[in-house]
């Protein structure tokens, strides 16, 4: 799989990306969401995006509530967040996201989700 | 709620008798869609308006046809007499299979039919009369009834003769109330050729089409499209009496009611892990449909550990999320 990794943070996109090429798929990486919009447009194959809630200048919901009305890509979104209140997680799936994952997570957990995704999408 | 139902929630059967239960009713169940069908007059349109009714109004499909008009005094008769004269009842086969004893079976059918009663259910009474009045149904009846009787007293380890000479007494009693029940259970239908025409491998596709497409994103749109086959599905499992595949489709259809009124709490399940039982729970009745289709029945599939633990647990999943995973 190719992974969109999108987050202000550096320290968290080096190590979700060793997280991921641990597990064998490629990483690509977008500091907020309009440079995520930037690196859809060059890697027209990316089979997953996993995004941070909270960033300066395109924040993941805005990213997220972007694309539901420009219809920009169709591309599986994980939502990685500290946010773990009911609503907010149901407004990150009503916009368009289709799982969360709890910051700080292990490479297992990401393994777990990408697999259930795999077998969602019959890959 | 069925007798199975009935006796889950006492408690009285584990979940390898209810399948057996099930599987039992799949095999010893007697056609009111054929019996609907044989009217040439009925169109297929009338039969679906008969499911949602029953599925509106929370009615068994007898009570929504008679409401209907769609089923006469005569008809019930009819199919009261077949079943009764080939003594399938689901209470006969508990008593046969020693499951619970003739007194606690006995009790627990003067529950369920009580329950029944507040529930303005089927009335038994009033259906039993119906066949009383055929006379020579009636003669027929007490012949197959009575040999019902005798048959599973023997089951008891009771005697023709100690029945003769003693008149009737508790265990003829329950096999009355047994004979009265199966009369619910057994008011089943055997039309392969409508699940086949409505679950088509085309329908299959199409439904796992949508589940990948939520595999992209939440939508709800799509899931109320998902929701709409398999409401459709769902009618189509109980106008043919399909029980497994209505116990499966009915906890599916009630978590897609309940993401689509936003009730889930995604904090406790997760969209994509409830996207995968509900992926699950396509695949396997589709497998049930397609045992039931092929091989004529569903023994072989829901009898392998594999098969029947997948059931079970798929079922335990989506009731979890409909009763645990809810804000």
């Amino acid at each position: 799989m190719k992974i969109l990794i999108v987050d202000d943070s550096k320290p968290i996109l080096t190590m979700v990306s060793n997280m991921i090429e641990e597990l064998e798929h490629e990483a690509i990486v977008a500091e907020n969401g309009s440079a995520a919009y930037d690196a859809i447009e060059k890697n027209p194959n990316i089979d997953l995006i996993l995004l941070d809630w909270n960033m300066p200048v395109m924040t993941g919901l805005e990213f997220l509530e972007k694309n539901q009305s420009e219809s920009i890509f169709t591309i599986p979104v994980f939502m990685m967040t500290t946010e773990n209140s009911p609503e907010k997680i149901q407004k990150a799936l009503s916009t368009g996201a289709v799982d969360y994952i709890m910051k700080p997570f292990t490479a297992d957990i990401l393994e777990n989700k990408i697999e259930l995704l795999e077998d969602l999408l019959g890959v | 709620m069925g007798f199975l139902q009935f006796l889950r929630e006492k408690s009285l059967l584990t979940d390898d008798q209810i399948i057996d239960g099930m599987i039992y009713q799949e095999t010893n169940k007697y056609s009111l869609i054929t019996l609907l069908k044989s009217d040439e007059s009925i169109k297929n349109e009338e039969l679906i308006s008969v499911i949602d009714y029953a599925n509106d109004n929370e009615l068994t499909l007898i009570e929504s046809a008679k409401e209907n008009k769609l089923l006469n005094e005569e008809q019930i008769s009819n199919i009261l007499t077949l079943q009764i004269k080939n003594s399938s009842g689901l209470a006969q086969w508990i008593l046969n299979e020693d499951i619970l004893s003739a007194t606690v079976l006995e009790q627990t059918l003067e529950e369920f039919r009580k329950s029944k009663r507040k529930l303005k259910a089927v009335e038994f009474s009033e259906v039993t009369e119906t066949v009383k009045v055929k006379d020579e149904k009636k003669t027929e009846t007490n012949t197959s009834f009575n040999a019902a009787a005798l048959e599973s007293l023997s089951a008891l380890g009771i005697s023709a003769d100690e029945l003769q000479d003693d008149g009737p007494n508790d265990q003829e009693k329950t096999i009355k109330v047994a004979n009265e029940c199966s009369e619910d259970q057994s008011l089943h239908i055997n039309s392969n050729g409508q699940l086949q025409s409505f679950f088509t491998k085309e329908k299959k596709d199409d439904l796992m089409q949508i589940i990948k497409s939520l595999a992209f994103g939440l939508k709800i749109e799509k899931v109320k499209a998902l929701h709409s086959e398999v409401n459709h599905l769902l009618g189509v499992s109980k106008m043919t009496e399909q029980v497994l595949l209505e116990k499966a489709l009915g906890a599916l259809d009630k978590v897609l009611q309940s993401i689509i009124s936003e009730e889930i709490d995604y904090t406790k399940f997760n969209f994509s892990q409830v996207l995968k039982y509900i992926k699950e729970s396509i695949i396997i009745c589709w497998e049930i449909k397609e045992h039931f289709i092929i091989q004529g029945n569903i023994n072989k599939y829901i009898s392998e550990g594999e098969s029947k633990n997948n059931y079970l647990k798929n079922i335990e999943n989506l009731i979890r999320v409909n009763q645990k995973g809810k804000i």
